[in-house]
Order: C-alpha cells, then sequence, then structure tokens
C-alpha cells in the first residue's frame, strides 16, 4: 500500500476527528452524542475529538430527519469534508425519518441526501451504541478497504437486553453463593 | 386586582356592540369571541392599555371552516389571562391586523400564520419567511384543515389538486352512505319494536 494513505488510515484509526450535524432532530439524540463525547462515557479515550470545522473532520455525526431547509446545508457540508470521509447516522429519524417521515417538510433519512456507512437506531440512541458504532467503523478500517463494504447496523435495543439478562443472571448467582457462604458459616460457628 | 365580571363589564361599556353571550370564564381565563380586525385592533388597544394586560404569552391559528381565527394569549400582573380573537372575513379575504406595535415578540407568531395558515397580516416589517423553507411554493398552507399531505410531492414541491377533489368527493359520498344506513337500521329498530308492543297489546 502507498505509504500516504497507511499513514492516513493509521491516524484515522487512532483519532478519528468527527463533527456533529443537527438536520432537524429534537434535540433527544444530541444530547445523547455529547454525552457519549464528554467524561461519563468518554469517546476521548477512542482518540474522537469534536471539531468545529467539517474541513477539519472525518466522521460526520448526524442527528435527526433531513428537513427540506436542512438538504442543502447537510450536502454542503458533506462536500466540505476531506476524502475519505464517513457518515454515522444517530436515531431512528436520522436513520429512517421516524415519526416525521410523513410530514410536509421531511425529505427522510439521512441516506436520502448522502451515502451513511453506519446506522444507530434508538429513540434516543443509547451513548454506549454510539460508542459501539463508531468503534465498530473503526474497526473495519483494519481491513485493507477505506470504505467499510457494507452500512453498519448496531441493534441497540436487542444487544442492551441480552446485556441486562447476563448482568441480571451474574448477580443472582453471585447473591446464593453469598447466602451459602453465610450460611456454613454460620453452621460452623454453631457447631 | 379586577375579578372578571368586572372585566367584562368595562369592556362590554366601552364596546357597546360585544354582547355578554360574547364572554366565556373559564376558571382562571376569560375568553372573548371573535371579532373582525377593524374592531379588534380597538379592543386590543383598550386591553393592553387601560386593562393593563400586558403579558403576551403566544398565538393560535384556527381554521373554523368558513374563516380563519387567531386567538392571543394575554395576562396581567395579577396572573388572569385573557383570550382574544381576531377573525378574519372570508377563506378568501384573509386580512388581519398585526399587533408587532405592541408586543414585539408577536412578530415570529405572525410570520408562523403568514407561511402555515396563508393569513394575510398586514404591518409587519421586512423580512426573511419563517418557518418554511425557502422554495415552498406559494398557496400551499399546511395548517388548512383542506391541505393534505398525502396528495403534495415532496420531489416536485406540487400539491394535486385534482386527487385531493377526488378524495374529498368520496369521503363526503362514504359518509353521506354510512349517514343513510344508520337512518335506516335505526327506523327498522323503531318498526320492530313498535311491532312487538302492537302483539303484546293483541295477546293481552
Amino acid at each position: 500500500m502507498n505509504p500516504l494513505k497507511k499513514l492516513i488510515k493509521w491516524a484515522q484509526r487512532k483519532s478519528p476527528w468527527i463533527i456533529h450535524f443537527n438536520a432537524g432532530a429534537c434535540n433527544g439524540c444530541d444530547i445523547e452524542v455529547v454525552d457519549a463525547l464528554t467524561p461519563r462515557f468518554d469517546l476521548e479515550r477512542f482518540g474522537v475529538l469534536q471539531k468545529g470545522s467539517p474541513r477539519h473532520a472525518d466522521v460526520l455525526v448526524c442527528t435527526g430527519a433531513v428537513t427540506m431547509q436542512t438538504a442543502d446545508r447537510l450536502k454542503n457540508i458533506y462536500d466540505q469534508m476531506a476524502e475519505p470521509k464517513f457518515v454515522v447516522a444517530v436515531g431512528t429519524c436520522a436513520c429512517s425519518g421516524g415519526v416525521f417521515g410523513d410530514c410536509y417538510c421531511v425529505k427522510g433519512g439521512i441516506d436520502a441526501v448522502i451515502p451513511v456507512s453506519a446506522y444507530i437506531p434508538g429513540c434516543a440512541a443509547r451513548p454506549e451504541a454510539i460508542i459501539d458504532g463508531v468503534v465498530k467503523l473503526l474497526s473495519t478500517l483494519e481491513d485493507k478497504k477505506l470504505q467499510p463494504k457494507n452500512p453498519i447496523v448496531i441493534n441497540s435495543e436487542k444487544e442492551l437486553a441480552d446485556m441486562l439478562d447476563e448482568a441480571e443472571a451474574a448477580e443472582e448467582n453471585t447473591e446464593t453463593e453469598n447466602f451459602e457462604e453465610n450460611k456454613a458459616k454460620e453452621d460452623n460457628e454453631n457447631a | 386586582m379586577l375579578d372578571f365580571h368586572t372585566l367584562k363589564n368595562s369592556i362590554i361599556e366601552r364596546f357597546p356592540n360585544l354582547s355578554d353571550e360574547y364572554f366565556r370564564e373559564d376558571g382562571t381565563r376569560l375568553w372573548v369571541k371573535a371579532v373582525l380586525p377593524q374592531e379588534f385592533i380597538t379592543l386590543f388597544d383598550f386591553v393592553v392599555k387601560e386593562l393593563r394586560f400586558d403579558n403576551f404569552h403566544m398565538t393560535v391559528g384556527l381554521d373554523s371552516g368558513d374563516y380563519f381565527e387567531i386567538i392571543y394569549l394575554l395576562s396581567n400582573a395579577e396572573n388572569q389571562m385573557l383570550n382574544l380573537r381576531q377573525r378574519t372575513v372570508s377563506r378568501d379575504d384573509t386580512f388581519a391586523a398585526s399587533v408587532y406595535p405592541y408586543f414585539e415578540n408577536a412578530l415570529f407568531h405572525e410570520r408562523e400564520l403568514i407561511d402555515l395558515f396563508g393569513i394575510d397580516v398586514q404591518g409587519l416589517p421586512a423580512g426573511h419567511r419563517y418557518p418554511l423553507p425557502d422554495k415552498w411554493p406559494d398557496d400551499n398552507y399546511p395548517l388548512r384543515k383542506d391541505w393534505k399531505t398525502e396528495f403534495f410531492d415532496k420531489k416536485t414541491l406540487t400539491y394535486d389538486h385534482e386527487a385531493a377533489a377526488e378524495a374529498e368527493r368520496l369521503r363526503l359520498e362514504e359518509e353521506a352512505r354510512k349517514k343513510a344506513a344508520r337512518e335506516a337500521a335505526i327506523a327498522a329498530a323503531k318498526a320492530k319494536k313498535a311491532q312487538q308492543e302492537k302483539e303484546a297489546q293483541a295477546n293481552e
């Protein structure tokens, strides 16, 4: 591979800079994006930095359904970004238009205007799902391609439900173990 | 603090053609029925400057079928609410007076009325349209009752008037058919009941 391309890929994988654009969201997903970036969830530990200018950014994080008024602006911002560039659609509205899809001034999801690399559904999308989406997007870059072949879809609700089930099962196990240990101790003392 | 009864009487004293039935009290709120623009602006002036209802909250646009209404929500220092209404002459003659000279925060509310209802609010300063997109076609007012999203083509930005008229005709036909069926069912039930009563009387 061209050494320059190699360097770009290394830099992108180690420190992707993002720009966040609200295409007509209710601000729910924006709050979650900010939550994911700030120290509680801390996307910055993966080298993700939010930038003010699309010219400095590698990943365009979009929230909300695209309205007729923002469609041209979104296209403009996408065109200003340097290649190679990725688009992450955060939230159900950004993926498909959501409940606003049939509204008189709404064009649909982000993919009605620009190509999308990763879809993160959820209303609002959880910070864990956003982090998962960004990390999965970065891991696809380890392949020889600069763009992922198929768009990534994070099934956050199902994965989260599985995680919660596992956590609950683990908790129950520890509780029963502790109970048995305590009982054994008491028996010993009594004896 | 004046109670609503006194307020009502002072308004009626000043505007004799507003009778008692123009007013309705609802807890902490006094409702006034819709008046035409020329009279409305003097009423508004009186209410704001002399009755001291000097908090302007918002406007509500209303499609009443034959004409449009604008509801103005005002309150005073004692937390009393007053809902004034202005109405246009008809669906075609949509002139309405602006309250921008009294409250500058009415600017965006009235721009919305212009864009979404097509009410011709006069007296606003020059400026951009708000809140519809720049490319939005004229004579399409999305919050009017007779404007349906399904007949609006978002790609070409045109409204299919023929399909809308056809759908409206079908809807009216269906409604008439259902009404006729309901009336027939009620008549049949009545006839059955009458006959049963007759039979019961005959048996006795």
